[in-house]
């Protein structure tokens, strides 16, 4: 089994700092914090909505908010899970607004090239395929398939799996960022996983 | 074989074990289940290469010069902060009231300015100095039907009473006259209220004070003499040094008229009336029974005079004899 990279752990500290100097009025720590984490927010954003022109928006409204309000921040809890609290709040009310993709879009007709894309998926998901994970993805139609099978899951249950499997925040992280209970997030996590692995066996 | 009632909780019970969240015991019953049910070691593989895929996506990186632009859009809040007033919403709300002000400024004042002018022209009484244009004498005061070009008006130098005014008188028999005013000031026991008189040039000048009723008599006396006077006219003062009404060829009857009033505001209007009236025509000399515009009776009542107002020292006549 594979444990998901987790990077937070080595920064807890340089965080620490960085904000106490933010709120001190520090620009170049604050600098520091958002080019350190504006990739991780912005790619758990576009996984979340799929949609770059949005994502780089909330991106910036979630750092806005971070620096608008990095004087209420008392470390009850680490700045990571803050910062990512205020992100996935952001996405969540921007995806309530926004119509969802219709289940039906993703069983159009293939097109060939995504039609072989998706017989390597249904091998590497079926264990029939010696495919690489990481290889497999390359691949752009694949990567478009698992994105659109990801958008079809209820909002709540993608944002968790895109916490956890993308992300790579423990239970408890994402507790905390959800501002729900851990049994909430592990039955949210089992369903969504069941509901993608659903989803993709449609597909492919 | 898997029972699909206990699907759920074993999808968890998958979840769980595949990211390590089961306790020791559980997570060992959960390895031994899947070693002996090649299903579930199927479903496990089957999550577990679902998760995989799903943590090998690309990152996707954030576009460049975001950084920038979260400190720019910082900037551009913390200036706008700077000036929570100029909101959109606010600073029209302020546009809107000044175009509303300015609407209904511009509405009323041409109605003001009409307004004005009907009162100049048909009110009781003209606008004080200052309130139209300077007044029609230049900022002297009240003064209606004034001929033009006449001297300014008389001040009385006393200090104002109830009735106070300035009798002009031009006569050439101003030996006769002065005889004439001096007796019935004796007789009308006023001497001891009057000073002496002043003579300046081809001016004497008399100050009648006293109260209104023994001023009256004294203006009853003097109607033997009227008829040695060329002229007559009186300027009546208001309680303001700057209201002032002039009559020209005003008779006795007139004047007693004024005296008569129960208010500045009344005797004022009732001035500007005669004054009206004389510059219609002329009235003076008047013989007996010539035209006497009625006593005005006010409405509203008799004035009610407290019993010591016989003697209130409540009248100021300035009488001035002038050679033609």
């Amino acid at each position: 089994m594979t444990t998901p990279v987790r990077q937070s752990e080595n920064i807890v500290l340089d965080d620490a700092v960085l904000v106490e100097r933010c709120q001190k009025g520090d620009a170049s720590a604050m600098h520091r914090l958002i080019v350190r984490y504006q990739d991780r927010i912005y790619n758990v954003i576009h996984k979340i909505c799929q949609n770059r022109d949005d994502a780089a928006e909330l991106t910036q409204e979630t750092f806005v908010k971070f620096i608008e309000n990095i004087e209420s921040f008392r470390g009850h809890s680490t700045f990571y899970t803050w910062l990512f609290r205020i992100a996935v709040n952001l996405t969540y009310n921007h995806c309530r607004r926004r119509v969802r993709l219709p289940m039906q879009s993703i069983h159009a007709p293939l097109r060939p090239e995504q039609a072989e894309a998706a017989g390597r998926l249904e091998a590497y998901l079926a264990g029939q395929g010696g495919d690489d994970p990481v290889q497999l993805v390359q691949d752009r139609e694949i990567g478009q398939i698992v994105l659109r099978s990801l958008a079809c899951l209820p909002d709540d249950q993608r944002i968790v799996l895109v916490l956890r499997d993308m992300e790579g925040m423990t239970y408890a992280e994402i507790a905390e960022a959800l501002d729900v209970e851990l049994g909430t997030v592990k039955s949210r996590l089992s369903r969504a996983r069941a509901a993608l692995r659903d989803i993709l066996k449609s597909v492919v | 074989m898997i029972n699909e009632d206990d699907k759920p909780s074993l999808d968890e019970l998958l979840s769980d074990y595949l990211d390590g969240q089961l306790s020791e015991r559980r997570h060992n019953e959960i390895k031994r289940m899947v070693g002996h049910d090649p299903e579930l070691a199927a479903r496990l593989d089957a999550l577990a290469r679902q998760r995989d895929l799903l943590q090998a996506m690309p990152v996707e990186k954030a576009p460049s010069g975001l950084a920038q632009d979260i400190l720019a859009c910082l900037e551009r809040r913390f200036i706008l902060e700077q000036y929570p007033k100029i909101t959109r919403t606010s600073a029209g709300a302020k546009q809107l009231f000044a175009r509303r002000v300015v609407t209904a400024a511009a509405i009323l004042l041409p109605i003001g300015v009409l307004a004005l002018v009907l009162w100049q022209i048909l009110g009781p009484f003209p606008l004080p100095d200052g309130w139209f244009g300077g007044g029609r004498n230049g900022g002297q005061g009240l003064v209606l039907d004034a001929p033009a070009g006449s001297d300014p008006l008389p001040v009385p130098t006393v200090p104002y009473a109830r009735f106070s005014a300035v009798l002009e008188l031009q006569t050439d028999q101003t030996r006769a006259l002065r005889g004439h005013l001096e007796k019935v000031i004796f007789t009308n026991g006023l001497q001891e209220l009057c000073p002496p008189p002043r003579h300046e040039g081809a001016t004497w000048t008399y100050v009648i004070r006293g109260p209104s009723a023994r001023v009256g008599a004294l203006l009853d006396d003097l109607r033997d003499a009227w008829s040695l006077c060329g002229g007559a006219n009186l300027t009546l003062h208001g309680p303001e040094v700057t209201q002032a009404v002039r009559i020209d060829r005003v008779t006795i009857g007139q004047i007693q008229g004024l005296l008569a009033q129960p208010s500045d505001l009344q005797r004022l209007w009732t001035a500007e009336r005669f004054a009206r009236l004389n510059a219609v025509g002329p009235v003076f000399p008047p013989a007996d029974g010539a035209v006497e515009p009625a006593k005005p009776v006010l409405a509203g009542g008799h004035e009610i005079r407290d019993p010591g107002a016989e003697d209130q020292v409540d009248a100021s006549l300035v009488i001035l004899l002038k050679r033609p």
